[in-house]
């Protein structure tokens, strides 16, 4: 299913190079997806799919097989935590990368057992990228009280 | 001699205590993703290589996203009970299949088939109905695969309006807790964000008018959230 860049889910080509890092955003809200279209690029990430809920995301990344993806975590029909290990199944090489706005305990736990890193969303998009990247493991932030 | 099945105070206090920061963690959650977007582009519009049409797309993101932080803080100034966010002004004649399509447009984006009396009229305070309706339509977008249907009727002095949507339905031990502010179903708590605020204010705006709110399951499956308004 290909859908232009602006929609809910599908194969995309934003900031496309020879070299960059292949990337499929997955967040159920379209400005944040928005956001991550103009942000990542100019890092030389090449967005070559998203997706607003976990299960388009499985099918895109295993249309795109991407180098990583960004995976929102409370999503509708199917979430990020339901969709992590069909991801992995169908996109064996992909490496995953959770951004959420904020993460309990429960969640911190979760993703470490999975060993998926966690970033927490922010306007700034330095900590996201070099997790994509895999050469810095995400920060993780304090626990919470 | 005190009352052996009360609570001790530290009982109260620690319960108190896991409520407070539960709020806080939600509050903290639902108002984090909008003001990093908000930061976020505010950015973008320093680059010098953002072109027109991306500047725009920007400009009308910061306008959707503000609006939404806007309506996070009513919401919890209603939901809290302060009254000073609640509707302002003297009721007038609403028109009611108006106010529906205009709460379901701006809650999901899309209007569904609204059927009955079209042509019913209800007095409510400007915008009122359509914060009414607005969280029941997207709760039936968010949790119920859509609405199926939004239906209109008078039934015996009011004016009945039933959000019909096609998901499974709400678990029988959370019928009765979905208008009770930040409570959100075990499903719903994985599946979307969101303060658990919705039918709370919706029932406090819907009081202001001696109207109520509602959500039970329907005969043929999903969910049906009712408002009921007293017909003019």
């Amino acid at each position: 299913m290909a859908r232009p860049v602006n929609g809910q889910g599908g194969a995309t080509g934003s900031g496309g190079s020879e070299g960059a890092l292949r990337v499929v955003v997955v967040d159920d809200e379209p400005d944040v997806r928005l956001l991550l279209r103009l942000q990542l690029p100019p890092e030389g990430v090449h967005i070559v799919g998203e997706a607003g809920d976990g299960a388009t995301a499985v099918q895109v990344c295993q249309a795109t097989r991407p180098d990583a993806v960004v995976l929102d975590l409370l999503m509708p029909i199917m979430t990020g935590f339901e969709a992590i290990p069909a991801i992995r199944e169908h996109a064996p090489d992909t490496r995953i990368v959770a951004y959420t706005a904020s993460a309990g305990q429960f969640v911190r736990d979760k993703m470490a057992e999975l060993d998926v890193a966690l970033v927490l969303k922010s306007g700034d998009a330095s900590d996201l990228v070099a997790a994509l990247r895999g050469e810095d493991p995400a920060e993780q932030p304090a626990s919470p009280a | 001699m005190g009352d052996a099945t009360a609570p001790s105070v530290e009982d109260t206090a620690a319960q108190l205590d896991l409520l407070r920061r539960r709020v806080l963690n939600v509050v903290g959650h639902e108002l984090r993703t909008p003001i990093t977007t908000l930061r976020g582009l505010a950015e973008q519009l320093d680059r010098r290589d953002l072109g027109d049409e991306a500047a725009f797309e920007v400009h009308d993101a910061i306008r959707r996203t503000a609006r939404r932080v806007e309506g996070l803080v009513d919401d919890l100034l209603v939901a809290a009970g302060v009254s000073t966010a609640l509707p302002v002004g003297e009721p007038v004649p609403t028109p009611v299949a108006g106010a529906v399509a205009e709460a379901a447009d701006r809650a999901t984006g899309s209007v569904p088939t609204i059927e009955g009396d079209l042509d019913a009229v209800v007095l409510a305070r400007p915008g009122a109905l359509r914060r009414v309706l607005a969280p029941l339509l997207a709760n039936a977008s968010a949790y119920g695969g859509g609405a199926e249907s939004v239906r209109i009727d008078m039934v015996e002095g009011e004016v009945v309006v039933a959000v019909i949507d096609r998901g499974p339905g709400i678990p029988a031990a959370e019928v009765g807790l979905v208008t009770e502010p930040f409570f959100r179903g075990e499903r719903a708590v994985m599946t979307a964000a969101g303060l658990g605020l919705g039918l709370a204010v919706a029932a406090a705006i819907a009081g202001q008018h001696a109207a109520t709110v509602s959500v039970s399951n329907g005969d043929g499956g999903g969910a049906v959230a009712e408002v009921r308004w007293p017909a003019p």
